[in-house]
């Protein structure tokens, strides 16, 4: 190689390294300055992922990268920074721990294979993604979406649209509000404490559906399995009009008081208090219970 | 326009070739039609996947047999084209998990006439499988395995609501089951394709 071509090549890598600077095992935590609204993109594929949101304007990136072989990269500007760990594939090595703290007003977006996934505190916009990992999210994103092939996902964030979808794994949803969808084609899906939906939709082919709070008045929330079970747990306060249909299964009221009507089929109709929201609930082989809520204990003092 | 008309007319329009009279009828269908706008979204999302694809797929030999054995059987008492059409988009149904699979070993199909609005839903899991099918080797074997497992959830779970709906086609909890069944199914395949592509 000719020493012109050899200097330019050497200050091509030098300016991708300045734009995305692999972090050695003697320097595990470097800090990024971003906007507050900036774009994170994470990419780790083993191991295992934990964002933490912050009242600051800077990322801070702290792992060691895998052993054996592979890279950690950090790198972007004020609107969006990218964090990726390279791992050779052929090594059977332990994945990198991320431990990541993003301004609480970022945009989020998250992607493991079997990387178990944690995000807490980020009140922006997050997209996680796994394949087998699992994926907690807690805190209150503006919009939530969480993918997973087979690992879990568990959330207990009020997002305005949260949008959950496993194949395999198992998912519940805690204090969900706005615009929620959850779908499973194996796995059972939770919807628990739910305050106040206007827009749900929960469908599972073999999982069980449990629904267990309230829907807000104009609001409408749809369930359905093909062979699960569906349990629907609504407050005493509810005023919602529930239709159900299960055709190999049962229909389940148990609701005090409250007294049902065939609209055709198998179908029943249920009118509570004054109505106001509409809930659905069919499954084709399963099962559908309703059931009143119990009232949450007072916490201890 | 009815629901008909638009969805004969929906692959014309996403690839541009409808006159603008029959483009304006058919918008106006679709701003007051759910389900026309949902088959209408979902063609403009895969148009430029299934534009690349082949313009016929060879299911495998042994499915192709029980086909012909069941168009046969079928004449005596419907159509001949109506009957074909039902069964060879069965048959495709069920060749798309073997395509996913990479098997030729598929359940041979039911002898169920499937509703219309299944096809477009099966055309789209047609287009996810063969993308699928040439990146299949970059998916983990355990990824395959979920995958292979959840799609034999689904088409069972699509035969179980098609035989409920045969026997009450005017029932239209029915229709929504099985429609959600198969959206289920091209969600999975819309998954595993981008899991394939972007790991």
């Amino acid at each position: 190689m000719r020493p012109a071509a050899f200097l330019a090549l050497l200050a091509a890598t030098a300016a991708a390294l300045g734009a995305a600077q692999p972090l050695g095992a003697q320097a595990p935590v470097r800090r990024l300055a971003v906007a507050r609204d900036a774009s994170v993109r994470i990419l780790n594929l083993t191991g295992s992922i934990r964002v933490t949101g912050w009242d600051r304007d800077s990322v801070t990136i702290s792992g060691a990268p895998p052993r054996g072989g592979g890279t950690l990269l950090a790198g972007g500007s004020e609107r969006g920074v990218k964090i990726v760990v390279e791992a050779d594939p052929s090594v059977d090595v332990p994945g990198t721990a991320l431990e990541i703290r993003v301004p609480r007003t970022a945009t989020l977006w998250v992607k493991s294979a079997s990387a178990a996934i944690t995000i807490e505190n980020v009140a922006g916009e997050v997209e996680a993604s796994s394949v087998t990992g699992t994926i907690t999210i807690r805190g209150a994103p503006a919009v939530l979406v969480a993918e997973s092939m087979e690992g879990d996902i568990d959330i207990s964030a009020p997002a305005r649209v949260s949008r959950v979808k496993t194949a395999g794994g198992d998912i519940t949803v805690r204090e969900a509000a706005g615009e929620v969808s959850a779908t499973s084609v194996s796995g059972a899906i939770r919807l628990l404490d739910a305050r106040g939906i206007t827009s749900g939709r929960v469908e599972s082919v073999s999982g069980g559906v449990t629904f267990n709070g309230g829907v807000a008045a104009g609001g409408s929330l749809d369930l359905q399995t093909h062979d699960a079970p569906i349990e629907i747990f609504l407050p005493a306060t509810q005023g919602a009009v529930v239709d159900v249909a299960a055709y190999g299964g049962k229909t389940m009221n148990r609701i005090p008081g409250l007294v049902g009507k065939p609209t055709r089929g198998k179908a029943m109709q249920y009118v509570l208090g004054n109505g106001g929201a509409r809930v659905t609930a069919r499954s084709l082989k399963g099962d559908v219970s309703l059931r009143s809520r119990m009232p949450r204990p007072n916490p201890s003092p | 326009m009815n629901c008909t008309d638009v969805r004969d007319r929906i692959d014309d329009a996403v690839s541009g070739r409808l006159a603008a009279g029959e483009l304006t009828g058919l918008e106006q269908h679709l701003a007051t039609c759910a389900e026309c706008r949902a088959d209408y979204d979902a063609a403009r999302y895969l148009a430029p996947a299934t534009g690349r694809l082949p313009r016929s797929i060879e299911p495998p030999a042994r499915v192709w047999a029980g086909v012909e054995a069941r168009i046969a059987r079928r004449r005596t008492v419907t159509p001949r084209l109506a009957a074909a059409a039902a069964v060879v988009l069965m048959a495709v149904s069920s060749a798309v998990t073997a395509l996913v699979l990479g098997r030729d070993d598929a359940p041979a199909p039911a002898a169920l006439a499937a509703p219309a609005f299944e096809a477009s839903y099966i055309q789209q899991a047609s287009a996810l499988a063969d993308l699928l099918a040439r990146d299949r080797g970059r998916l983990a074997p355990e990824t395959i395995e979920t995958l292979e497992r959840n799609l034999r959830i689904i088409d069972g779970a699509i035969a179980e609501s098609r035989a409920a709906l045969e026997a009450d086609p005017a029932d239209p909890d029915l229709r929504l089951l099985l429609r959600a069944s198969h959206e289920q199914k091209v969600a999975l395949l819309e998954q595993a394709t981008r899991l394939a592509r972007e790991l």
